[in-house]
């Protein structure tokens, strides 16, 4: 590669990086926008398959989510996306009724529910 | 014919010291040095084996990519042998996108995997690909500040942090509720939220501006060390990578030097014989030239120290030392090393992060230079 086309390169990259930081801003999504953890929320799910109620450590599993003793330091979206995706593909099939509860910065729970929301 | 034999004590020296070498590569040398503390800050923690199972990925393809095992076990393996090129400095810039692609494909493979000092892992090794030797590694430079601008805005529009309320819940009720109560029992708890979100933010923003103001490098690297630091002291975490990708980006901020420091030294003090063996022998990247003065040429001023000549400018006792410890690669390898291999049951990581702070902190260079001169005056004695 040229120098030329180094910089052009690194210049686009970075350039890149700065329009999702800002566009973040817009969102409640914050992806690839360096927010680190800007956020502490509290959580619980509630996860049934066909009517049968997932214990706390298999709806995290199932998820591949934290450990809820910790704080999850992303925004709660975040969650959410990974359960509605979950929902619309790999587990498609289970029927599942999934229900968030969190809290962020200790502010009152709130609440979402699959599927619905 | 003549034969090229290497003896095998030659081969075993030249097979331990080429990773330390940094020099004589198509990257400038303290880009590649940043390369390869963050290659092994993510081995030593372990973090290349958390690479990703692709699972619910950002990117759709990514289902299509086979097992996710096989594709774990791929990514890991590319990695690794990828970090072994690296260090034998063998096509480094093509590495360093290969180190940092590998990251950025885990990423996005995963929605579980996405962090965000992994990302900055990866935008780190794949900008290094894109620097030039000879020229100043200003994509790094540039990221190290957005990262900072970033993280400085995304906290000043957050109500939570202009109040405090964040600091409070995250650190006063899940992190460390006990200290929390012990100091807010003399302190207003929101009052010291607050200051503490705006420490933050202020000191985040001061970052921003101090990184792309040249006169000011040095101050802002001691600057975001300290502040790192402190979050490392603090939290006893190193928030994965963030620790190590955050300072190792800083070298892109040094004035690294291209021709070999002199470094002048008594050969007649005994008391500086060991040291002076120990220093040569961590030197194995040649980035000092060891000189013995001559009897007519030692100046009284620094009698018996070590004098290390840098473009033209001397320094000498505990300055010289911090020099050559600071230019030298195995220094920042045993760091890496020593914070990401610490046992459980015995976690000093943060104790050792604030040591070597306190030992290169500029105010404090008085206090250990009298230290050292107690050491060196009592041994001679």
């Amino acid at each position: 590669m040229t120098k030329r086309a180094t910089h052009l390169a690194a210049a686009s990259f970075l350039s890149l990086q700065l329009c999702l930081v800002v566009y973040a801003q817009f969102t409640p999504h914050r992806y690839f926008c360096w927010a680190p953890n800007d956020y502490a929320n509290t959580y619980s799910l509630n996860v049934k398959i066909h009517g049968e109620e997932l214990t706390a450590d298999q709806a995290l599993a199932r998820y591949h989510l934290q450990d809820h003793n910790a704080s999850y330091e992303n925004p709660a979206t975040h969650i959410i996306d990974t359960v509605r995706q979950y929902e619309k593909t790999y587990g498609w099939d289970d029927h599942a009724d999934v229900v968030l509860r969190w809290s962020l910065n200790g502010h009152s729970p709130q609440t979402w529910r699959w599927p619905g929301d | 014919m003549a034969t090229l034999a290497i003896s095998a004590p030659s081969r075993l020296r030249l097979a331990v010291s080429a990773p330390l070498r940094i020099s004589g590569t198509e990257l400038p040398d303290n880009v590649l040095l940043m390369a390869k503390v963050i290659t092994l800050a993510f081995i030593t923690t372990g973090q290349f084996r958390l690479l990703s199972w692709h699972f619910l990925p950002f990117l759709r393809l990514f289902d299509r990519l086979g097992s996710p095992a096989a594709f774990h076990w791929t990514l890991v393996t590319v990695f690794l042998a990828a970090s072994v090129a690296l260090f034998y400095n063998k096509h480094v810039r093509i590495c360093c996108f290969v180190l940092g692609g590998v990251i950025l494909i885990s990423l996005l493979s995963s929605r579980a995997y996405f962090e965000n000092n992994r990302t900055y892992c990866a935008c780190l090794l794949i900008l290094a690909g894109l620097c030039n030797r000879g020229q100043s590694p200003w994509p790094i430079r540039l990221q190290v500040v957005l990262v900072y601008f970033g993280a400085a805005l995304n906290k000043l529009l957050q109500q939570d942090w202009r109040s405090g309320q964040f600091f409070a819940y995250w650190f006063g009720e899940i992190h460390n509720p006990l200290m929390w109560a012990r100091v807010t029992a003399f302190i207003p708890a929101m009052p010291l939220a607050q200051l503490l979100c705006w420490a933050t933010i202020v000191t985040e923003l001061v970052l921003v501006v101090g990184f792309l103001v040249p006169r000011w490098y040095s101050w802002s690297i001691w600057l975001g060390a300290a502040y790192h630091t402190t979050l490392l002291l603090l939290m006893n975490s190193t928030f994965g990578m963030f620790y190590y990708a955050m300072l190792s980006s800083y070298l892109a901020f040094v004035d690294w030097p291209t021709l070999p420091l002199e470094v002048r030294y008594d050969e007649g003090t005994a008391s500086w014989k060991k040291a002076r063996r120990f220093l040569q022998g961590l030197d194995t990247a040649g980035i000092f030239e060891w000189r013995p003065l001559a009897r007519n040429e030692k100046p009284e001023y620094c009698s018996g120290d070590l004098i290390v000549v840098d473009r033209g400018k001397s320094y000498w006792g505990f300055v010289a030392i911090k020099r050559v410890l600071l230019f030298t690669p195995v220094t920042y390898f045993s760091y890496v090393i020593l914070l990401g291999r610490q046992p459980h049951l015995f976690q000093y990581h943060r104790w050792a992060a604030a040591g070597v702070l306190a030992l290169f902190t500029p105010f404090l260079s008085p206090l250990f230079g009298a230290g050292y001169r107690w050491i060196r005056n009592s041994r001679a004695a």
